[in-house]
């Protein structure tokens, strides 16, 4: 293993890494996985780049090092940003398949047992069509979720850059809060919101920041449209940020004039579910259990029609785009019989709480991205308190 | 057709867009596609979202209007933005291949020819297996491009939001300028360029915006990182709008003291490079033949470094993880296309050195009847000292 000039993990944290995988590579009798996916890359090696709609890909075996094969012009991040030394790059003009194939050859791997990533969108269909007819001699097999199971509990580094992430997301809220009032443009208050969230430290995100205004909140991940703000409206603010790949994110709710009642009252049935689902939150605790809980509360405050359309949280973690979130590790969702554990980090949009009959606000929104802790649940994005800033 | 609330393109554009899909359709002989890409998605209906790490699609048969399948809290999104009228959207828990299956089978279409995007990031392997597996009685096609091949010849419209969006990428680079400094991080520079981007009426981007500093700017797509800005360095901008889906992008540099000479003729043998390419440009011209004369122009000026890359890449409509549509149309060697009015290209000559820094500069044009127009030509192309 080298030293990279730019390490945000110590590379025993790296081996640890490397070595769980490949454990898990073994229980699954896989020989060599080939790593696709942009955030599982990343774990594994430090090396990063928003380069990914050209095709990628880490060959891991077992016993030697990773070997990367990536376009020649993204190579330039594998020497600052990973240990691996390995690095077999295609031009622009050829066949990258052809290439995979030819290194695997190389290595002595292509009659082996390869895992690949099926449920990745950056290893196509068409690619897996073409690799599996190239490699005659090889015998696939899934290995989806291999590197995902090791992304699922974080490290106490891992911790400490999604609490840097929430500090920045905060900063971002803060400037837009400020930022709303009568007349100007949803893009007016997304400018000082970047501004501020980039100027606290934050990288690119995974997802947009969300800013929603009026009856725009009922489109789901609609964000800042140019259009003007309005007396008697909600803004709502969806707000991530993000610190070496790792991502925090959480809700606030502006109103621009005098607050309906019914608006204020949901917004305290959102503070209590929250609560609620926050004291329901430990290690062993099945993960569904707490959107049925969350559900059930909804329902029993605001009647049958206020329940959950989708899940209750999400996991995250490392993010790049189309999505901050990875939720498609583990999410608190209808069925999910997964115990929690301690590490595991999940944006919980427990506080949401949909509204019917008002006009210029659809919902009240209350979020937190938290941590499973060894005894309970702790708030990370907890630098902003919740209410409704009136303007 | 329904007149959607929020609407970008007129219903007789939209109309003409699914006609010409459906001749192309009809010439690789299938009964229905499948369109899982964001943009194409975009462009067919008018529905859009950042949600599309979700399964999504729209269902083309050749006899009857689309079906949508979204997940269901994004089916607001095709209900207010899209013209679609027959949504079918599944739930969260629900699976979503088995839902398309169901769909599909009540369009008629169980033992039919069925195009899917085989080359799309939105179409996981996994999925397309598992619905193949569903439908033994179908016939599965490669349908990759159908829809593609529609959006490579810009509308008048369309090159509209194009120029809007290239205001807004040059306010952003305008913002930067000003911005660098001894003192500033690369984040103060990237915060004061998206503030000045999106005040210009930008949205969210494909790709972030590139900036880097000092030896970053060797590293392809490095961008804002937190580093303190260093005298002697130069500072690299590659800057991206967007007004209603449509980007347009441009490449600038700063340089913090006096420019040494590698960077100095470096950034003349670029722009030069690029004002000759643009004289190339026009319609018939072979895409593979212009990127031979750019990059003989670049490698036999000698700047440290040759060009490792293709030269320029279409350019229109696009959500992450990319701002081009390259995969459709890229000026690159073993190219035979020839160019065509209507076509928009982020034009991309330079080098990255090595040990010192990039030298790039560029601009989104447009091919016309007669030859090429500069989109982002509102920032002048040149090295900017500080």
């Amino acid at each position: 293993m080298r030293k990279p000039k730019y390490q945000f993990f110590s590379l025993e944290e790296y081996q640890a890494r490397l070595d769980a995988l490949r454990g898990r590579m073994e229980e699954r009798e896989i020989d060599v996985l080939l790593v696709n996916s942009p955030e599982n890359l990343y774990y594994v090696s430090g090396y990063q780049t928003p380069g990914y709609y050209w095709y990628q890909t880490l060959i891991v075996g077992l016993d030697r090092e990773p070997t990367f094969v990536t376009r020649l012009n993204e190579a330039s991040n594998i020497e600052p940003f990973s240990w691996i030394e390995d690095s077999r790059p295609y031009e622009d003009h050829e066949d990258w398949i052809e290439h995979t194939k030819d290194v695997l050859s190389d290595l002595g791997l292509a009659d082996k047992r390869v895992g690949l990533q099926y449920d990745s969108f950056f290893l196509t269909s068409q690619d897996e069509k073409r690799l599996t007819a190239a490699l005659s001699d090889a015998t696939f097999v899934d290995g989806s979720g291999l590197v995902e199971e090791g992304r699922m509990v974080k490290s106490e580094q891992e911790i400490e850059y999604i609490r840097q992430a929430a500090r920045t997301a905060e900063a971002g809220l803060r400037a837009g809060i400020e930022a709303c009032a009568v007349g100007v443009t949803e893009n007016d208050v997304a400018a000082e919101i970047h501004r501020a969230q980039i100027a606290a430290g934050s990288e690119y995100t995974g997802l947009p920041i969300f800013i929603r205004t009026g009856d725009r909140d009922l489109m789901t991940h609609s964000t800042w449209y140019r259009n003007v703000l309005q007396p008697g409206e909600s803004v709502t603010i969806e707000m991530p940020g993000c610190i070496n790949r790792y991502h925090a994110a959480t809700y606030q709710q502006i109103y621009l004039g005098d607050p309906p009642e019914l608006l204020l009252r949901a917004r305290e049935i959102g503070a209590e579910v929250m609560a609620k689902a926050k004291s329901a939150i430990r290690p062993g605790v099945p993960a569904g259990d707490i959107h049925r809980l969350v559900q059930d509360s909804l329902e029993e405050a605001m009647g049958p029609g206020s329940k959950r359309n989708s899940r209750a949280a999400y996991s995250i973690g490392i993010a790049f785009a189309p999505d901050w979130g990875e939720g498609h590790i583990i999410s608190m969702t209808e069925g999910e019989s997964r115990p929690l554990q301690a590490g595991m980090t999940f944006h919980l949009l427990a506080g949401h709480v949909a509204l019917q009959g008002l006009d210029g606000a659809k919902r009240a929104v209350n979020s937190d991205t938290v941590l499973v802790t060894e005894v309970g649940c702790e708030t990370l994005t907890d630098g902003l308190e919740h209410r409704l800033w009136v303007k | 057709m329904k007149k959607p609330n929020w609407q970008y393109f007129s219903l007789e554009e939209y109309r003409q867009r699914l006609d010409a899909l459906r001749g192309r359709m009809e010439g690789l002989g299938v009964d229905a596609v499948l369109v899982n890409t964001p943009e194409n998605l975009y462009y067919l209906s008018g529905y859009q979202t950042p949600g599309y790490y979700w399964w999504q699609t729209l269902v083309v048969p050749m006899d009857r209007e689309p079906v949508s399948v979204t997940r269901r809290v994004e089916d607001s999104n095709m209900r207010e933005l899209g013209w679609v009228e027959d949504r079918r959207p599944y739930e969260d828990y629900e699976d979503w291949v088995e839902k398309t299956r169901d769909v599909l089978v009540d369009l008629g279409l169980r033992g039919k020819t069925i195009g899917m995007e085989l080359g799309s990031f939105f179409l996981p392997a996994r999925d397309y297996l598992k619905l193949q597996a569903l439908m033994p009685d179908a016939r599965f096609v490669d349908s990759t491009g159908l829809v593609e091949a529609g959006r490579l010849i810009k509308s008048p419209q369309e090159i509209e939001y194009m120029r809007q969006a290239a205001r807004a990428a040059e306010s952003a680079t305008l913002a930067g300028i000003e911005a660098v400094g001894l003192g500033a991080t690369e984040n103060d520079v990237a915060a004061e360029m998206h503030r000045a981007q999106i005040k210009a009426g930008s949205e969210y981007t494909g790709l972030p915006m590139f900036i880097a500093s000092g030896v970053r700017s060797t590293m392809t797509h490095a961008t804002w990182y937190r580093r303190p800005l260093q005298k002697d360095e130069v500072v690299f901008f590659e800057v991206p709008g967007c007004i209603n889906r449509y980007h347009a992008a441009m490449m600038r540099e700063v340089y913090i003291g006096d420019p040494p000479e590698w960077m100095s003729r470096g950034m003349d043998v670029v722009t030069d490079t690029l004002a000759k390419a643009k004289e190339k440009i026009k319609p018939g011209v072979v895409a593979g033949d212009l990127f031979e004369e750019i990059k003989e122009m670049l490698d036999s000026a000698e700047l440290g470094a040759k060009l490792e890359r293709r030269a320029a890449y279409s350019i229109g409509i696009a959500f992450a993880p990319d701002w081009g549509e390259g995969h459709i149309l890229s000026i690159m060697r073993g190219e035979e296309r020839q160019l065509q009015a209507g076509m928009a290209f982020h034009l991309i000559p330079g080098v990255r050195v090595v040990g010192l820094g990039g030298i790039l500069c560029s601009d989104t044009v447009l091919v016309t009847e007669r030859g090429c127009e500069t989109l982002t030509g509102g920032v002048e192309q040149k090295l900017f000292v500080k």
